[in-house]
């Protein structure tokens, strides 16, 4: 019997109870679904996760304030808190305040908003940053108070229009600054803690001491920190010493979390492995009752079209081609399902991390695989009926009257 | 010359609860290619477990059957399906089509079975219900035929392959007289192109239209003499 013709045999015997069919393959249309969120999202969920820790380093670890504060409340980290860190910790051997601000820069017909991140030159050796042109600015340019900055790609290009941004002079919040470096376009956004999009080929980065009030040089807040440790430190170990450290100095206050890559990985899964959990569970439960409900439908096909079982053996089908025609009529319902599931789960997690702001990637691996699942699942669930099939007396089976 | 279909003290035993019966007891039968053979008898005496085992859809119990001098009788499962399809044709009484099939899908089932290429065997299916008269009920499904063509189909089904040997179960018992000289006329024209045609039969017409006849009785076949030919 050729390959077709056991295809062909098996979409009749499945257009022949449209309804049973129908409703086995709901439940494969669900399973399927479910996995495919499941692997859409903790798909997003791992790219993000590589995507920080790409930006994170393995010898990094980054400082940020957390939770809402209160106007009175002092700030959850400092530029003290950072000198005082680097001065106090052996182990952190490159530190860097990052201070963000909104800001504006005036052009001859209108005023740009922009983000200034005051900054130390150590920012741009941490976070890998490269320049198309010209340097970062110096601790001595810092120190002194120079009037420099570095603009991030996008930034050059919408601030010095129709010219070289390096060398060019730009109003920023009022004051002049002399472009002394550019970077490069090959840079990613990550949202920092206030949840707003830093991208650093966007941003005008200045001196850190431009952006603080003249008196409250050590006193005004952070944004972040980025601190580089020793070779010989690990990160993990590293991270509880910092938060000690800082709790001191806030007397007991923790208004920050110190992320490293471990770090990192556990808070993703904390925060999405309650989902993921129950996305299995709806998927496991799904492909469970879309199995049963195939052992069922198909054992009723069975009893019902033993009659024709017999003809078909009597005419010269082996017990191998009555158990391929069956087992093809299980895996044509559950592929149709599958089908319609992939549709649904697509649709149904894109909308949900839209409408959450979840990273969203679905590979054609992972939906291949739901798939596989699914016709996997109807194959192991229709091997009994179609083995039972396969093995009925012709004899007996004829003589059975409608 | 070596018979097409040769029996040999073959029995086959069921068990009915603790108690044996014996549908076929020591049956012997040798059947030459192109004969026309029929066999007779009562309910119940082994007539259609007889055609069962020639059709290979039966195992004997006990004795020794060949098919064209191989001995076939306790084969593999797959061979005896490989040979059902390609050496023997089989007629029942209820007809056993296939209801959710057309007619002409019901007649290319062996070619199915053969791997025979769509449309090779949809050639031979229609040729083979023109022989039977029925080139004009291709598309219709069994229920939409009487019952004299629903056995026309089926013997259409029997013949689609060019088996060496057609056996028939009560071809005519669930059909009229007119349909019945039918059904006995294909026989005949099947016959003439030289396939041996056994059928197991109530109908002393259908049974006198046979070149040898036998009789069943409580399981033991005996050749009917010609002496009560007719009768």
């Amino acid at each position: 019997m050729r390959v077709g013709d056991v295809i062909e045999d098996a979409v009749r015997g499945v257009r022949l109870y449209r309804v049973r069919s129908l409703l086995t393959a709901v439940g494969f249309a669900a399973g399927t679904a479910a996995a495919i969120a499941l692997f859409a999202i903790t798909g997003g969920a791992r790219a993000e996760i590589l995507r920080r820790l790409g930006e994170l380093g393995i010898d990094l670890v980054a400082i940020r304030p957390v939770g809402e504060a209160r106007r009175t409340d002092p700030p959850a980290l400092t530029y003290g808190d950072v000198e005082d860190l680097r001065r106090s910790l052996r182990f952190v051997r490159e530190a860097a305040p990052v201070r963000a601000i909104a800001s504006s820069v005036l052009l001859p017909t209108e005023r740009v908003s922009v983000r200034a991140v005051g900054t130390t030159p150590e920012f741009f050796h941490l976070r890998r940053l490269r320049f198309a042109r010209g340097r970062s600015f110096t601790a001595r340019e810092v120190a002194r108070g120079d009037r420099v900055c570095v603009l991030g790609a996008a930034a050059a290009r919408r601030l010095v229009r129709g010219g070289e941004a390096y060398g060019a002079l730009v109003k920023i919040g009022g004051n002049w600054y002399r472009v002394v470096g550019v970077l490069t376009t090959e840079v990613s956004g990550a949202p920092d803690s206030s949840g707003e999009q830093a991208n650093p080929e966007r941003e005008v980065y200045l001196p850190i001491t431009h952006t603080f009030a003249p008196d409250a040089f050590r006193r005004q807040g952070l944004a972040e920190a980025w601190l580089a440790l020793a070779p010989s430190v690990e990160a993990d170990s590293a991270a509880p010493v910092i938060e000690r450290a800082l709790e001191r100095r806030h007397d007991g206050r923790q208004h920050f979390e110190v992320n490293t890559a471990a770090r990192l990985v556990a808070e993703h899964r904390a925060t999405r492995g309650l989902l993921n959990r129950l996305l299995l569970l709806v998927c496991c439960a799904a492909f469970l009752l879309g199995a049963v409900g195939m052992t069922t439908v198909s054992w009723q096909n069975v009893r019902d079209r033993s009659r024709e079982i017999a003809i078909r053996r009597a005419v010269g089908a082996r017990r191998g081609e009555v158990l391929a025609q069956f087992l093809f009529e299980g895996i044509v319902v559950a592929a149709a399902g599958a089908a319609a599931g992939v549709v649904v789960g697509v649709a149904g997690s894109g909308i949900a991390a839209w409408a959450n702001g979840w990273p969203w990637m679905l590979s054609p691996l992972a939906a291949l695989a739901s798939i596989a699942a699914a016709l996997g699942v109807a194959a192991a669930a229709t091997l009994y009926p179609a083995a039972y099939a396969a093995a009925l007396d012709p004899v007996a089976g004829l003589r059975f009257e409608r | 010359m070596m018979p097409l279909l040769s029996l040999a003290g073959v029995s086959r035993v069921y068990a009915r609860g603790s108690r044996p019966v014996h549908a076929l007891d020591d049956v012997t039968l040798h059947i030459e290619c192109g004969e026309f053979v029929s066999v007779t008898g009562p309910s119940g005496s082994g007539k259609s477990t007889l055609l069962h085992v020639l059709a290979l859809l039966d195992t004997p119990t006990a004795g020794r059957y060949e098919l064209a001098g191989a001995d076939v009788a306790r084969l593999a499962d797959t061979e005896r399906a490989r040979l059902r399809n390609r050496r023997i044709g089989l007629v029942f009484q209820s007809f056993q089509l296939v209801s959710h099939l057309t007619v002409v899908e019901n007649v290319e089932l062996p070619l199915v079975y053969r791997g025979v290429e769509s449309r090779a065997r949809r050639a031979s299916a229609c040729a083979a219900l023109e022989r039977v008269g029925l080139a004009a009920r291709l598309s219709h499904l069994p229920d939409e035929l009487s019952g004299g063509e629903q056995q026309r189909a089926a013997i259409a089904r029997a013949v689609v392959a060019e088996p060496d040997v057609l056996l028939a179960d009560e071809p005519t018992g669930n059909l009229d007289a007119a349909a019945t000289q039918t059904i006995l006329e294909i026989f005949e024209n099947v016959h003439r192109t030289g396939t041996t045609v056994v059928v197991v039969t109530h109908n002393p017409r259908v049974a006198a239209s046979a070149r040898r006849r036998y009789e069943m009785r409580c399981g033991t076949l005996r050749p009917v003499a010609a002496a009560q030919d007719g009768a």
